[in-house]
This record gives C-alpha cells, sequence and structure tokens, in this order.
C-alpha cells in the first residue's frame, strides 16, 4: 500500500521536474534568439550579403517558423543532437563538445562535494558536541570566513600558498579521469577545494545546528537513561535525525557549487563546461551556450530530484 | 537508614549555572526507598522533583552541579562510579519512565528497533542470547498491546500517546531493572488512558519486584499506587511518610493544603480552595521555605529553618510547629 | 533589538558593513589619484605611504580603484537585490491573491529561474543581454526573483488565511493598518537577513562576471576587473589580486555575520540555547 503510494508521489515529481526542464529549454531558445535574433549575422557578419545569409537560413533551416525550429532544436536535443559549434570549434557537433568536457565538470563537482562533506561532518560535528567552547568558536568563526570568501580568490590563496609556494600541487592543467583516476584526483585537488570551501561552511553551520538541536531533544536523553554508548547515541540518535536538514541544504547548495566551478574551471584550466559555456561567450557561439545552459539546467533537476528522494527515505513521515 | 534499603539519599542538593548565578533546585533531600517498595514524589512544577529524579541517574546537562552526603545504591556509592561504570547501571538496574512518551522515542526508529535494543541490552548484561522478536511480541502483549506486529512495525509519530507510553513501559520491563524512576508517566495522557497506564505500572512493579520514586503532582494517583509519600516543596522534601498518613492527616501546611485544594476540586465547590502566592515562591533565605504562603507562619518561621521532626511512627515533617 | 546589541558578531558585522559603506561613499571623493588616469611613472609600485595598496600595471592607483570598484559593485548588487525584492515580492503578493493559473504560472517561472545554478544564468543572461553593468543588475534581479516571491507569497498567504487575521479584519482594522503593524515585524528579519545575503553574493557575481570579462568593461573599475588585472601580474605584484580580494571578503564578511546576527535574534530557539 505504502509503495504504491510512494511510487505515485515519485511519478509526480518526476512529471514536474520534466515540465520545469521543458520551460527551461523553452526559455534558453526563445531568449537566445530574442537577444541575438539572426544566428546567420553572427555567424557570417554584420557585412554580410543577403545571398549568403538566405543560403545561411536554408542550410540551417532558420526559414521555417521559429516554433518549428524551437520543436526541430529541442526534439534534436532528446536524442543528443544540439547542432554544430559555429565559431569556437567550427563544424564540431556540440554533443561531442559536451559529452567530452562534462565528465570533467562531474568529476571536480563530485570531489568538490566529497570534500565539503567530508570536512562539514567533521567540523560540524566536533563543534556541535563542544559548543560554546573555544573550539566551536574557531570553526565557526573558520565556516564564516569560508561562506565570505568568494571561490575565484580562494582559489588563487591556494594556488598561492600549496602550488606556487610549496609546490605540492600543480597551479594549473587538469588531468582527465579518463586518463588516469590517480592524475585527476592530484591535478584535481586544488580546484576541487576551491570550490568546496564555501560549500563545506555553509554545511558545517547546517550540521552543527541540526545537532545542537537534536542534542536536546528528550529521546536523546531516554537514549542515555537506558544506558547506551555515547557513539551508539550519537550516531543513531543524534546524528540520523540531524541528516534531514543536512541533506536539504546540500541539495540547495548544489546550485551554487556548479556555479562555482565556472569560474574555478577558468582559472585552472579544467576544460569543463563551465569553461566551455564561457569560451562560447566570448566567441558568441550562442547554439554551444544555449546547450550549455541546457546542461546545467538537466543536471541540477538530476540532483535535486535524487536529493529529494533521499530526504524522502530519511524521513519516515513522509508517505 | 536502614541497611537493607535499596536506595539512599542523604543530603541531595543540585544546582543550575545560569547566566552568572547559582539557581538551586534541590536543597538537601533525604530519602530511602526499600527494595519493592514505591515511594511517591509529590510537589508543584519548579519544586524540584523531576531533578531529584534525574540528579540521580546522572542525566543533567552539563551545567549542573549535583552533591550529596551519600547516594547509595544496594549499598554500593554512586558517586565513586566513573561515568562508564555508571553507564553499566543505567538501563540494567536504574531506569527512568518520562513524561512525554511522544518524544522519548527516536522519530526516526521504528518501535521494534527500540524493543531490540533494549533486549539486546539486557542480553548483553546478563550475557545470554534471546530471539528478540519473541521476547518483544510477549512484553508488549505483557503491557496490554492486543496486536504486537502492528506496533513493532510503526513509527512513533504513527502511534498515539497511551501507546507509546505502553511502549515505553514495555523497554523498562525488558530491562527488568531494580529501580525506576517514573517521572510523571500519565500527566500527558487523558484520563481513561490513565487509568489504565497506572494499573498497568502498578501490576508490572509488582511483578518485577522493583522500586520506584514515583514523580507527580496528582495526589489521587500517588495514593493508589504509592507505599510512602514525600511532599516536596522548593527543594526541599516538607513531609515524608506511609501513604494514608500523608493523605488523611497531613502534618505541614503545605500537604494540608494540598488536600484541601484537591478535596475542594473533588467536592466541586464553587469557589475552589486555594494557597495563597504564587506556585513554588520561595520565602527568605533563611527560615523556612514556605513563610510566603502559609497560613499559619508565626515571626520565628522567617528566621529559623526547620528540621525534619517525627510527627507519628514513620512519618516525620519539617515545620516549626511541631518544635513547640 | 537589545539582544542584537549583545550579541558581539552581530555588531562586528553591522561595523564592518557600515565602515564599508562609508569607505565607498566617501573615499573616491577623499583620494587624490584617479582610477583610470595612468601614471607611467609608477607602474607596479608595491605598497607604500603615497600608494598604501601598491599600483597596477598602468600605474593606477589601487586602493583607489578598489574604493571606485567597490562602489561600481555594490550599486549593482543592491540595484540587482532591491528589483528582485519588489519584482519578487510582488509576484508572490499576485500569486497569493489571485490563485489559480496565474499563481501557477509565476511560481513555476520562479521554479524555473531557481532550478539554473545561480552564476550560469548569469553567464547566460550577459550573452543574452551583452556585456555591461546594467545587465548585471538585471541579472542578479532575475537570480534573487525566485527567493523574494516566495517569501511575500507566503507571508501574504498568512495574511489571506490565518484566523487572527480575519478576526482582527471582523474588528474593523483595515487592511494596511493589519499589514504595517502585524505582518511586516514579522516578516522584516527574514527579509533584511535574504537582502543581506543577497548583496553578498550579488557582489560575488558581480566580481565573478566582471573577472571573466563578460561585467564590466575595463578600464571601469570593479572588484572583479581588478582582480582579472592581478591575476595577469600575479607573481611579480600578488598584492594587487590579494587586496581586491581581500576587499571582497571584508565586504561579504561584514554582511554575513549582520544578516546571522539578524537570524540569531529573529530565532527563540537558538536565544533559548545561549
Amino acid at each position: 500500500m505504502m509503495v504504491v503510494a510512494k511510487l505515485a508521489r515519485a511519478s509526480r515529481q518526476l512529471a514536474g521536474v520534466l515540465l520545469i526542464a521543458f520551460l527551461g529549454a523553452t526559455l534558453v531558445f526563445f531568449v537566445m534568439r530574442a537577444g541575438h535574433g539572426d544566428p546567420a549575422l553572427s555567424a557570417l557578419g554584420d557585412l554580410a550579403t543577403p545571398e549568403a545569409i538566405a543560403a545561411f537560413h536554408k542550410r540551417w533551416g532558420l526559414d521555417a517558423p521559429l516554433v518549428v525550429q524551437f520543436w526541430r532544436w529541442l526534439s534534436g536535443a532528446l536524442v543528443g543532437n544540439f547542432g554544430v559549434s559555429m565559431t569556437i570549434a567550427g563544424g564540431v557537433p556540440i554533443a561531442d563538445l559536451i559529452a567530452s568536457r562534462l565528465p570533467n565538470t562531474m568529476f571536480i563537482g563530485v570531489y568538490a562535494l566529497v570534500i565539503a562533506v567530508t570536512i562539514s561532518l567533521l567540523a560540524g560535528t566536533v563543534s556541535a558536541l563542544r559548543h560554546g567552547r573555544m573550539i566551536d568558536s574557531a570553526a565557526t568563526s573558520m565556516a564564516v570566513l569560508g561562506i565570505s570568501m568568494p571561490d575565484f580568490w580562494l582559489s588563487y590563496v591556494l594556488v598561492y600558498a600549496l602550488a606556487l609556494g610549496a609546490g605540492i600541487f600543480p597551479s594549473y592543467g587538469f588531468i582527465s579521469p579518463a586518463e588516469s583516476v590517480a592524475g585527476a584526483l592530484y591535478s584535481g585537488f586544488l580546484p576541487a577545494l576551491a570550490v568546496a570551501a564555501p560549500m563545506a561552511a555553509a554545511f558545517t553551520r547546517i550540521l552543527r545546528t541540526a545537532l545542537i538541536e537534536t542534542l536536546y531533544r528528550d529521546h536523546v536523553r531516554v537514549a542515555r537513561s537506558l544506558g547506551f554508548t555515547g557513539a551508539f547515541i550519537f550516531v543513531h540518535y543524534v546524528l540520523r535525525n540531524a541528516l534531514i536538514p543536512y541533506v536539504t541544504v546540500i541539495g540547495l547548495q548544489v546550485r551554487y557549487l556548479l556555479g562555482g566551478t565556472v569560474v574555478v574551471e577558468r582559472i585552472f584550466g579544467v576544460p569543463g563546461i563551465g569553461a566551455l559555456m564561457v569560451d562560447a561567450a566570448f566567441g558568441r557561439d550562442y547554439a554551444v551556450v544555449q546547450a550549455c545552459a541546457m546542461t546545467f539546467l538537466v543536471i541540477v533537476l538530476i540532483v535535486n530530484f535524487l536529493v529529494d528522494t533521499l530526504c524522502n527515505a530519511l524521513n519516515p513521515r513522509a508517505a | 537508614m536502614s541497611a537493607s534499603a535499596l536506595i539512599e539519599v542523604m543530603n541531595l542538593r543540585t544546582s543550575f549555572a545560569v547566566g552568572g548565578e547559582r539557581v538551586e533546585a534541590v536543597r538537601g533531600v533525604s530519602f530511602s526507598i526499600a527494595p519493592g517498595e514505591v515511594l511517591g514524589l509529590i510537589g508543584e512544577s519548579g519544586s524540584g522533583k523531576t531533578v531529584t529524579g534525574l540528579s540521580l541517574l546522572r542525566l543533567l546537562p552539563s551545567h549542573a552541579s549535583v552533591a550529596a552526603d551519600a547516594l547509595r545504591f544496594r549499598g554500593q556509592e554512586l558517586a565513586e562510579l566513573s561515568d562508564r561504570q555508571f553507564r553499566g547501571l543505567q538501563g540494567i538496574q536504574l531506569a527512568m519512565i518520562f513524561q512525554d512518551p511522544v518524544g522519548s522515542f527516536n522519530p526516526a526508529k521504528t518501535v521494534a528497533w527500540h524493543l531490540k535494543q533494549a533486549i539486546a541490552r539486557r542480553a548483553r548484561a546478563d550475557d545470554e542470547n534471546s530471539d528478540w522478536r519473541d521476547e518483544a511480541g510477549r512484553i508488549l502483549r505483557d503491557v496490554g498491546i492486543r496486536v504486537p506486529e502492528r506496533v513493532l512495525a510503526s513509527y512513533p509519530h504513527q502511534l498515539s500517546g497511551g501507546m507509546l507510553q505502553r511502549a515505553l513501559i514495555a523497554m523498562i520491563i525488558a530491562l527488568r531493572p531494580a529501580f525506576i524512576i517514573a517521572d510523571e508517566p500519565t500527566t500527558n495522557l487523558d484520563n481513561l488512558v490513565e487509568r489504565q497506564i497506572i494499573d498497568l505500572l502498578r501490576e508490572q512493579q509488582k511483578k518485577l519486584g522493583a522500586s520506584v520514586l514515583f514523580v507527580t503532582h496528582d495526589l489521587a494517583v500517588a495514593g493508589e499506587i504509592c507505599d510512602r509519600i514525600a511532599v516536596m516543596y522548593a527543594g526541599e522534601i516538607v513531609e515524608i511518610g506511609p501513604t494514608r498518613d500523608v493523605l488523611q492527616r497531613p502534618r505541614h501546611p503545605y500537604a494540608q493544603g494540598l488536600l484541601q485544594t484537591s478535596a475542594s476540586l473533588e467536592r466541586r465547590d464553587e469557589y475552589l480552595y486555594e494557597l495563597q502566592g504564587e506556585p513554588g515562591g520561595r520565602g527568605a533565605a533563611e527560615g523556612c521555605g514556605f513563610v510566603a504562603r502559609c497560613p499559619v507562619a508565626m515571626a520565628m518561621c522567617r528566621s529559623k529553618r526547620p528540621r525534619l521532626v517525627d510527627v507519628g511512627p514513620g512519618h516525620t515533617s519539617r515545620c516549626l510547629l511541631h518544635e513547640q | 533589538m537589545r539582544s542584537f546589541i549583545a550579541n558581539k558578531l552581530a555588531l562586528f558585522g553591522a561595523a564592518i558593513t557600515s565602515f564599508v559603506l562609508l569607505a565607498v561613499l566617501v573615499g573616491p571623493w577623499l583620494s587624490p589619484y584617479s582610477p583610470t588616469e595612468a601614471d607611467f611613472l609608477a607602474l607596479l609600485a608595491p605598497p607604500s605611504l603615497t600608494h598604501p595598496f601598491g599600483t597596477d600595471s598602468f600605474g593606477r592607483d589601487v586602493l583607489t580603484r578598489i574604493l571606485y570598484g567597490a562602489r561600481v559593485s555594490l550599486a549593482v548588487s543592491v540595484a540587482g537585490v532591491l528589483m528582485a525584492a519588489l519584482l519578487g515580492g510582488s509576484a508572490g503578493l499576485i500569486s497569493a491573491y489571485a490563485g489559480g493559473w496565474t499563481s501557477a504560472v509565476l511560481m513555476r517561472i520562479a521554479d524555473l529561474l531557481f532550478s539554473f545554478p545561480s552564476f550560469v544564468l548569469a553567464l547566460f543572461l550577459m550573452v543574452v543581454l551583452g556585456f555591461g553593468v546594467t545587465n548585471i543588475a538585471a541579472s542578479i534581479a532575475l537570480i534573487y526573483f525566485p527567493l523574494f516571491a516566495r517569501l511575500s507569497r507566503n507571508m501574504a498567504l498568512v495574511v489571506k488565511e490565518e484566523p487572527w487575521v480575519q478576526a482582527a479584519q471582523l474588528m474593523g482594522q483595515s487592511t494596511f493598518s493589519i499589514l504595517s503593524r502585524e505582518i511586516l515585524p514579522n516578516i522584516a528579519a527574514p527579509l533584511f537577513v535574504q537582502i543581506a545575503l543577497g548583496i553578498a553574493f550579488g557582489i560575488v557575481i558581480e566580481a565573478g562576471l566582471s573577472f571573466l570579462g563578460l561585467g564590466v568593461q575595463p578600464p571601469d573599475p570593479s572588484l572583479g576587473t581588478i582582480m582579472a588585472d592581478g591575476r595577469e601580474y600575479f607573481q611579480r605584484a600578488p598584492w594587487v589580486l590579494t587586496l581586491s580580494g581581500v576587499a571582497i571578503s571584508i565586504a561579504l564578511l561584514g554582511l554575513n555575520l549582520l544578516s546571522d546576527g539578524i537570524r540569531d535574534v529573529m530565532d527563540p530557539k537558538l536565544r533559548a540555547r545561549l
């Protein structure tokens, strides 16, 4: 009985997600066209002759009504055909560009998430258990500093300290995980850390607050009265109940995480989607910008869906 | 203090550090409980009765300080035990039933999980293996839950307060402790359920042979289940004696006032008898703690602190009136 | 209010924010240097008495550029956030009172905008609208629109449906008076927290965009462009990048501490714990 209800709920959520994806595609396509009108002009230049423009239109199906073009673009996108890059990688299918770069961005993103979660679990736990004391104040202050430093500045601080200064990590360049996982972990550490730091700060704060609130709940006291060990109580009574707000915040922060990768990729020379989008922006390759925007949207929607599912699984009241 | 007492408390003092000041919640409470005996601890909110229980079981937050001349369980001085050693006693020998059954359960886990932990805790202490599901079902039936499987599979938020209180009692029974502090176990329940829980508690206490410190503000409930009663006011015990004596012939002005109020309530008087002054209101630092509200206070009550004085067999009261 | 003053961190935050505001408003006038004129006699000079923050590759006084740049960053951010509050607030109100299709559409739009990573959305809009300062403000406005829309919608629903509001209305209190005397004090604190945080993040977005070259265009100073400059000669003259970064961080720190302070004061649970 409950399984059916949960399936129904999940499919309703999925429908909502698909709706937003569709609306997003609409927004991206039409707004781009509204802003830059004729792709022919941007590809061929302002001095293009009317004949050249007409030929361009015919070649790329731009003579069809806008809605039809949208439909073609969308249906193409659904099967992975985003069209072809105009300027920054002339003639290369955009799908290929994205496919080659997406793993790098995802790698840095996941790497950053792992770092942020690890740091916050440790720091949040320590400062909650010792709250009010020195180590808590230290951790909280660091957390506030963490969210006050833009990640692109932190990148340089790290580069200065750990790369140029101590020479432990490379200051530029990225080895794709497809070539060498170890290489990727090594060259990706600084960029991931730069993106992770503000996340870690935010996660630590929410975990600390959630833990402290749970520590004073009645059921924790009951558990203590039954003689369970401190570690057992912490894991099953305190942490377990603090996980829900914690995971929720992680889900909310993913948007910032992805946004952060854009600049950090540029700084560290990571060939990811963010860097691609920036290059395309400068190169006026609007089709690529469009495709990148859609890719990011889809990633966020997928992550949100996963986080929601996880939260529902953790929360026995969600039925 | 009898040598065969299960619990002996002498001069328990508990205070809290609040914003730079020390607030005394318990000011020198002494009592003993024999094996299998139920001692009632009656008082208003703020009298220190709950804090007394929490102090005994080391369940207070870190800004509380507990001190006592003696705190003995089966003759063993509890203060000498390290936290780890004391934890070995918690649950197995010394247990507590809390006031709010709903809040006492881990909201993320089923009732089955809770019972399993309790049973496993006991089994670990006794060094025996048991099939916990059978035992869990048996215990739940014992506390009056006729369909244990459904309750076992449920999460706390899916069950009523009464059901949860039964499940909580079941957990305690699974542990088979020698001493139980029941802190207002029926206050949050409605009257019909309250009746059932009281009967259940009485039945289980007899079965286990456990000693109980029954904390409550309800005289009627205390009358039904307790062998002896102690009345607390502003952190002190003001009267203590056999139930019948304390409830029918109270000697301390506060206890008398409580009884009159209770009787007035039952008679449904038009004007409810009340004690003047604020609940828990304490007089000056020296002198009797009840002086501000006492209807028969004398001049010397303000300056001289009364001690507990014998007023009957096994019955003492803390009032200067008795010393005359 | 009293507990706010008692909270030292919050006071610290307010102090920093005020200091930053003051520096930004007054500083540029006090500086003898121009933020854009080059001085080829003093290229890449390290910090000294005449140039407390040193000079950049064009000989421009870094401190002056930072002050002017901070002015731009703050102005853009504040404009964007206020626009978001206005647009979002109105959208939320309309959504709450109109209900039905209007509400569904407005909220879907808000959800949609919220589903893009903020920086990506900003980047996209810069491509569409063109690089430049006003467009940055517009991007920030669209990024924060959903947050304010949701906030105002929730509050408006409270107004509509809470029994005590209806009771007040029955007793003759005008809607306006209810809004200002009962609703507004409740919403003021969360609103300020979001505005402060929004301004902080807006500064980051603007700096990031300008840093990449998609925002404020050189030679106009903005905290981001200064950082972009500084990055090119980072090893020779690290003070440019470092100090502009420090400037951003100080502004953010002040805003974050301030919003933390307001939040702590508002939240009764946290207060009880203290």
